[in-house]
Formats: structure tokens, C-alpha cells, sequence
């Protein structure tokens, strides 16, 4: 079992809720984590797609399989990159939700299968997320090297998810990545998942076309 | 004692060029940056490096586009493509196009030492 993806899987199996699971990451506390993986009922050995597609709910039946394949990857890089402790929460979030001013970088990728992944995070934590890719300090959420960083961040997951489509015998280009701020996003097939950091909460927003 | 390289490197991330910089420095070399590909065909054409690493995703023109010019214009230049977008099928496009190594991003120093030695042993043998 990779360990990477404990707190996820103890999440899923309702041994933590959303609110004690966050608390845990904020305080970087994982004693109550590890204790409770000890134990042999613990079964899933891919947590991330088990929760993505709870969250999808039976929605999505063409892109359910890429999506949840997408975070699970995007999870890794979020661990090992950003050495970030991290869970995705077993609810999408409603579009309603959808309130305060976003910053967004997104990439399309293009081919045999369409889809757009983003990031959408408030200041503080669009800023940490920056800051720890780039290892350098960054200034605002605006600042060229804050959403550089998180572009190139994107940039670098998809191209390693579009290698693993590709070795499935799906052919996908990368598109340049775009930034920007926003209220909603609005794309087709759109999947907007809450990513639970020890900075905070930020989201992945998934969808068929560009929703920036 | 070998002379220093000129290394061109061409990618739209300011992040990536600020990093890739500061790695070829320390390896010895001396670095000019492009942000796009367009960029990088006119600045391979001025600066006339020793050789050339070139990102695919970039805006205006890409990567593959501007190793298809830079091949015309400067045949012995080596070019080494860094990218993210590695699948098999474009590395091979770009291999077939002369591209002399590609490197998927996320890269290690080790394949960037590797790289230079690779433009190092060209540039001695194009004399």
C-alpha cells in the first residue's frame, strides 16, 4: 500500500470525518492515522479513485475512469512536490458553492479524450501552493512567478498523465496553460473537488473544455 | 580545458528558465533565454549558440515548429527537447526531426549534466 494515500483511505471509510481530517492536516498530527491504518480492515489500495468517484456520484460515466486517474496522479505530485499531506473530499462541490474570487490556472489537453484541469485557490493558499512548487519566496496572487509556478506546476502533472493515456494507446497534446481570477467556472462535464492541505483547502476543478 | 557553452534554452515558464538557469551556470555554461519559440528561432539565428534546449508547449510558436526551423537554419546546432509532453509518440517525432535527447519534465540535475555533456561531445566533434 502506498502510504502516501492513508489519511484518503481512512476518510473514505468514514474513520475520520472531513472536519477531524483537516484539523489532522493543519497540525500535521498523524499519529491517529498511522494507528488506525494499522489495522487489516484497511483494504483500498487506490483511496484518491475510490473518493473521486464517490464525489462524481454516478455522474460523468465517460470521464469518471480519466478523472479519477487524473487526481490520483495530481495527488502524488501534491505529496512528493509539494510535500503537502493531502485529502480530496468524498463531496463535489455544488456550482452554487461557488462564491468568493478564485485564482485559476488551468491546461486543456487535447485528442483522443478532451479534458481541462485547474486549480482554484484563494489567496493564502493559491500563494502557498506556489511558494512551495517553486521554492522561491513569491510576493501576491498575482505576481508572475505565483501563477507561473502554478501553470508550470499543471504543466508538469499533465504531462505525465498524458504519457500514462498515451501508453493506454491515448494520444493527448497539452495546450499552453491560462490564468486568471473568477467567481464560478463554467465548463461541461465540470467536476469541482475541495483538496484538503495542511495551508487550508484549495480545489481541482475537472471538465470536458475550458471553464477559464 | 574545454571552452564554456553557449546554451540557448527556450521555455514559457519563467519558473523553469529562472531553475534550468541556475543549473547550467553552475555546470558552467553561459545562457540565453527565449520565452517562445519564436523567440528562440531569432535568437539562435543573433546569438549563434552552441546548442539549444527547447520546450514544446509554448505560445505563438512551439517547440516542434521551431526545431523544424532551427534544423533548417543551423543543421549542426544540437537541440535537446525538455518538456512535459513526452509521450512516445512525440519523442519520436522529435528525434526523427534531429533532436538530440529528450528530457520529460519533471527533470533531474543528472539529466541535465547528461545533456551537456551530449552538446559538449557534438560541439567537439563539429569542430
Amino acid at each position: 500500500m502506498d502510504r502516501r494515500y492513508l489519511a484518503q483511505r481512512l476518510m473514505n471509510e468514514g474513520r475520520f470525518s472531513r472536519e477531524e481530517m483537516g484539523e489532522l492536516l493543519r497540525k500535521r498530527s498523524f499519529e491517529a492515522v498511522e494507528e488506525a491504518a494499522a489495522s487489516p480492515d484497511c483494504a483500498d489500495e487506490h483511496p484518491v479513485i475510490t473518493a473521486v468517484r464517490q464525489a462524481a456520484g454516478g455522474n460523468f460515466l465517460l470521464e469518471a475512469a480519466s478523472y479519477s486517474e487524473y487526481m490520483e496522479l495530481f495527488m502524488g505530485f501534491l505529496m512528493d512536490f509539494l510535500k503537502a499531506p493531502a485529502v480530496v473530499d468524498l463531496e463535489a462541490v455544488p456550482k452554487h458553492e461557488q462564491s468568493d474570487v478564485f485564482n485559476a490556472v488551468s491546461q486543456r489537453m487535447s485528442g483522443d479524450l478532451s479534458i481541462v484541469s485547474g486549480i482554484l485557490a484563494e489567496d493564502a493558499q493559491f500563494l502557498e501552493l506556489a511558494s512551495r512548487y517553486s521554492m522561491e519566496k513569491v510576493s501576491g496572487p498575482e505576481d508572475d512567478l505565483t501563477v507561473d509556478s502554478l501553470e508550470e506546476f499543471l504543466n508538469v502533472v499533465n504531462g505525465v498523465f498524458s504519457r500514462q493515456m498515451a501508453e493506454k494507446g491515448e494520444e493527448i497534446d497539452l495546450e499552453v496553460p491560462r490564468r486568471g481570477r473568477l467567481m464560478t467556472p463554467e465548463g461541461n462535464q465540470q467536476l469541482i473537488l475541495r483538496v484538503y492541505v495542511d495551508f487550508g483547502v484549495f480545489y481541482v476543478v475537472l471538465s470536458s473544455d475550458e471553464f477559464l | 580545458m574545454d571552452r564554456k557553452l553557449k546554451l540557448l534554452i527556450s521555455d514559457d515558464s519563467k519558473l523553469l528558465r529562472k531553475k534550468l538557469r541556475a543549473e547550467l551556470e553552475e555546470l558552467g555554461c553561459e545562457v540565453i533565454e527565449a520565452e517562445n519559440g519564436k523567440e528562440a528561432i531569432m535568437k539562435e539565428m543573433e546569438e549563434n549558440p552552441d546548442g539549444v534546449i527547447l520546450d514544446i508547449v509554448m505560445p505563438e510558436v512551439g517547440g516542434i515548429e521551431a526545431l523544424q526551423v532551427i534544423r533548417e537554419v543551423s543543421p549542426d546546432v544540437p537541440v535537446v527537447m525538455l518538456s512535459s509532453a513526452g509521450t512516445p509518440q512525440k519523442l519520436m517525432q522529435t528525434l526523427k526531426m534531429g533532436a538530440i535527447d529528450f528530457i520529460q519534465k519533471p527533470y533531474t540535475s543528472e539529466q541535465i549534466k547528461r545533456a551537456v555533456e551530449q552538446i559538449r561531445k557534438r560541439v567537439k566533434k563539429n569542430g
